[in-house]
């Protein structure tokens, strides 16, 4: 399926028919036989709008930007100040961001739509806790991963520190088990 | 409703299907604006979104992975029913039997496979969570209408053919236009040149 007016197959880029798309019940390929469904939305039609360029600077003495010398500066960065020509100006619901600002850590703390990746330290602390019964030198890393998890964010789709507690209780209860035991082998020397 | 709104009121609802991958374990979840496709290793995850606007076409099409799966499975099965007539070895026999009759009996209950692919502008791209055919339409049928919703209304049948044959009509803003996106087609357009300001 490619954007190029015509609508193909997924599997032998063949065009399909207009009688085979938008259609829930499955329609075969014309050239390859492969059976498919096919949604095409009014998206498919539309060309994107083409990028502003900054514009040059003709006159001595106009401000320029920061990342662009020779292009005209239209606008401050909102986050440092840095002179901005309309093609480093990214507007971000409504703040007007330098492209090194809107790839700091800081700035994409804020807004969670940026955010493509995030570690699980819960989870990562409940692996290791679970680990820790066989192998008992890993407890005391997987309790101190699962105290720093509670304070950390977890996935993009909410959900409860169960995993945290978890890891918590599993790690506590074999610390405790081998200290107990270890205890116990020392008080019966 | 701002997006930090929209994340403390749980905006994420899981949609049908889930994939994985070698270490990876992919789910679609659809939220007000967009589809969130979530890969997870399980020690980190990583995001895809693909904003309703944005959504050119999905693409739902039946593959032959399942009947493979199911045929390989049948056969080691009946290679393993030879066993049963071997003496002392039928125990040996059911239980290799169901160690393969049961992933059997599940890929058949699960349905036929499929890919599928969703396309905006800039990629087309694979949905792992959706490799089964009825999962896939529970879900195409879930998105169908927001989809819809947010780019003005689905496309008639007429409308489609009259758009893929002659292109769109023309309008007084000319944004429409039946030619490539330029990224999808591989032609780069020419940035817009503006003319210098007339001398003072």
């Amino acid at each position: 399926m490619m954007s190029t007016g015509t609508v193909t197959c997924t599997r032998c880029f063949a065009p399909l028919p207009v009688s085979h798309l938008n259609r829930l019940t499955p329609a075969p390929c014309p050239a390859c036989r492969a059976s498919a469904v096919t949604y095409v939305f009014p998206a498919f039609f539309k060309t994107l709008a083409a990028g502003q360029a900054g514009e040059t600077i003709l006159t001595e003495g106009e401000a320029g930007c920061f990342y662009h010398p020779g292009k005209r500066a239209v606008r401050p960065c909102d986050q440092c100040g840095r002179f901005l020509c309309s093609l480093c100006d990214l507007d971000m619901q409504g703040r007007h961001l330098c492209p090194n600002c809107l790839s700091s850590p800081q700035q994409r703390e804020g807004m969670p739509q940026l955010e493509n990746r995030r570690a699980l330290y819960d989870s990562a602390a409940l692996t290791l806790a679970l680990l820790s019964i066989f192998f008992w030198p890993v407890a005391p890393v997987a309790l101190g991963l699962a105290v720093y998890s509670f304070k950390q964010k977890s996935s993009l789709i909410p959900r409860t520190r169960a995993r945290s507690w978890f890891a918590l209780l599993i790690a506590l209860a074999v610390l405790g088990g081998w200290i107990a035991l270890f205890a116990s082998i020392g008080w019966l020397r | 409703m701002s997006m930090a709104m929209a994340e403390t009121n749980k905006p994420y609802r899981k949609l049908p299907g889930g994939g994985s991958l070698l270490l990876s374990y992919a789910r679609l979840y659809r939220a007000e604006d967009h589809v969130l496709q979530v890969m997870s290793t399980g020690f980190s995850e990583s995001y895809l979104r693909f904003y309703y606007r944005d959504i050119q076409g999905i693409s739902l099409r039946k593959t032959h992975t399942g009947k493979i799966v199911n045929a390989v499975l049948g056969a080691v099965m009946l290679v393993f029913s030879s066993l049963l007539f071997v003496p002392g070895a039928e125990p040996a026999g059911y239980f290799l039997m169901g160690l393969f009759g049961i992933p059997l009996l599940v890929n058949v209950a699960f349905g036929p496979t499929c890919a599928a692919h969703i396309q905006t502008a800039v990629q087309r791209q694979k949905l792992t969570s959706l490799g089964r055919l009825r999962a896939a339409r529970n879900t195409l049928r879930m998105l169908l209408p927001l989809i819809e919703s947010a780019q003005g209304g689905a496309l008639t049948e007429e409308e489609l053919h009259r758009r893929l044959t002659y292109g769109p009509p023309p309008t007084s803003a000319g944004t429409d236009s039946h030619q490539a996106s330029p990224v999808m087609s591989g032609v780069a357009a020419p940035p817009p040149v503006s003319p210098p300001p007339p001398p003072e």
